[in-house]
């Protein structure tokens, strides 16, 4: 019985052994085509609204209501999609070692940050829409998903505006 | 004891490469920044003279001490490889990188208990007390050296943190001798060492030599080029950025005036 749970084992450490290399060979091996074809559309504009409304604080800051903020950001498609481009920007960001090694690094570490930022507000929203209790809440996690993401964009972006300026166009197209 | 054909050509066949590969590792100055993996293999080339000394002119029971001393350095020794390649990958900065240490930690230390319970259950065919703590042993070691890899894998490319050229180089060398020795010891440990003992130890000795073949010709050739800007365009595309962004301004303000 012990030799058949340790072949078991052993069997699972290969095939994750398999796995893991496989993975790292693609991302070591993707070109940036790739990683740019998976970006998802999302309302850039609304999307900038929200996060400039949290991070750059005017006069009134409750111009913006709740249901618009929804829409504005999409709704849940919308934050789907940031969610799926997020570790997309993440190897954008690290793909740019090819010009600048540590600058790449850091920078897709600063991105990191703000997607498990984001990420944890995802998870926060989709609870409370699940469970429908305190939604309240939501419009908070809903900033602060929008500035996240907005983050992410403008660090990537500047990382390729100083790095990569023949890519930079058609990033600022996708994103 | 007299060595047979086979046994005396793998011996010196695998010395021979581990040489070349401790030689590319200081020439190309490889050491540097894999100081473990060189010490690992530095180590094999001094134990297998070592052995191969006690062997010829020494008894059986000062070889006996020295290989197993010799076995719980190697292990040691294979653990911290992984380590200092967790350390490079998972480390790109000299600091982990958000969340890396508490995936691997995580991942590695239920994988060792995994590891462990599984080794103590398992109850090998073999003749004697101690050879059964020693099979369990072996077992422990294959299982750990390959969920640490996995461990460490797995952390890094859910992060999207890319392995760099040399790095992949030792990392799939390690990863296919670390699979062999895991059904090499599961076969020993079902069949007992008799079981065509001696040609299960070649295949696991051939791929490591195999391995270190690869290492050799991976470390000898250059990491590809990274692409670099030049000071002079860095400060280019700095002052364009400026004049873009103050030309806008600059018409406003005439527009005002």
């Amino acid at each position: 019985m012990g030799i058949l749970v340790f072949i078991v084992f052993s069997v699972v450490l290969t095939l994750g052994i398999v796995i893991v290399h496989w993975n790292a060979r693609r991302l070591t091996g993707e070109d940036w085509e790739t990683l740019v074809a998976r970006i998802q559309p999302v309302p850039f504009e609304g999307l900038e609204k929200v996060a400039l409304d949290y991070l750059q604080p005017q006069g009134n800051q409750l111009l913006i209501e709740p249901e618009e903020l929804w829409q504005l950001v999409g709704g849940f498609d919308g934050l789907k999609r940031m969610r799926q481009n997020a570790d997309s920007i993440i190897q954008l960001a690290a793909y740019v070692r090819y010009w600048n090694f540590d600058e790449s690094i850091v920078v897709a570490e600063r991105i990191r940050q703000d997607a498990v930022m984001l990420k944890r507000a995802l998870f926060r929203i989709h609870i409370h829409m699940l469970f429908s209790m305190r939604k309240l809440h939501v419009p908070f996690h809903v900033h602060q998903a929008a500035s996240s993401y907005y983050l992410m964009t403008r660090r990537v972006l500047a990382l390729y505006q100083t790095n990569q300026f023949v890519l930079y166009p058609r990033l600022i197209e996708v994103l | 004891m007299e060595l047979s054909l086979s046994a005396r050509v793998l011996w010196t066949a695998g010395f021979c490469e581990l040489v070349v590969l401790v030689l590319v590792l200081i020439a190309r100055g490889r050491w540097r920044s894999f100081p473990v993996f060189s010490a690992y293999i530095s180590f094999q080339v001094v134990e297998t003279i070592v052995l191969y000394g006690i062997h010829r002119f020494g008894n059986a029971q000062a070889y006996f001490w020295f290989f197993w001393i010799g076995a719980i350095v190697d292990l040691a020794l294979q653990i911290s490889v992984v380590f200092e390649l967790t350390g490079i990958v998972l480390k790109p900065t000299g600091t982990w990188v958000r969340d890396a240490r508490k995936m691997f930690l995580l991942l590695a230390l239920t994988g060792t208990v995994v590891a462990a319970a599984i080794s103590y259950g398992v109850n090998p065919t073999v003749p004697s007390s101690l050879d059964n703590w020693i099979e369990k042993g072996n077992l422990f070691a294959a299982m750990l050296n390959a969920q640490l890899f996995v461990a460490m894998g797995l952390a890094s490319t859910r992060l999207g943190l890319a392995w760099r050229h040399h790095v992949m180089g030792i990392a799939t060398g390690w990863a296919a001798w670390a699979v062999v020795g895991l059904f090499v010891e599961a076969a020993y440990s079902y069949f007992g060492t008799n079981w065509h003992g001696a040609v299960l130890d070649n295949v696991r000795i051939v791929v490591y030599q195999i391995a270190t073949i690869y290492w050799t010709i991976n470390l000898w050739l250059p990491e590809p080029e990274t692409r670099t800007l030049s000071p002079e365009m860095q400060s280019y595309l700095t002052g364009l950025q400026q004049h873009v962004k103050l030309g806008p301004q600059g018409v406003s303000s005439m527009q005002r005036r």
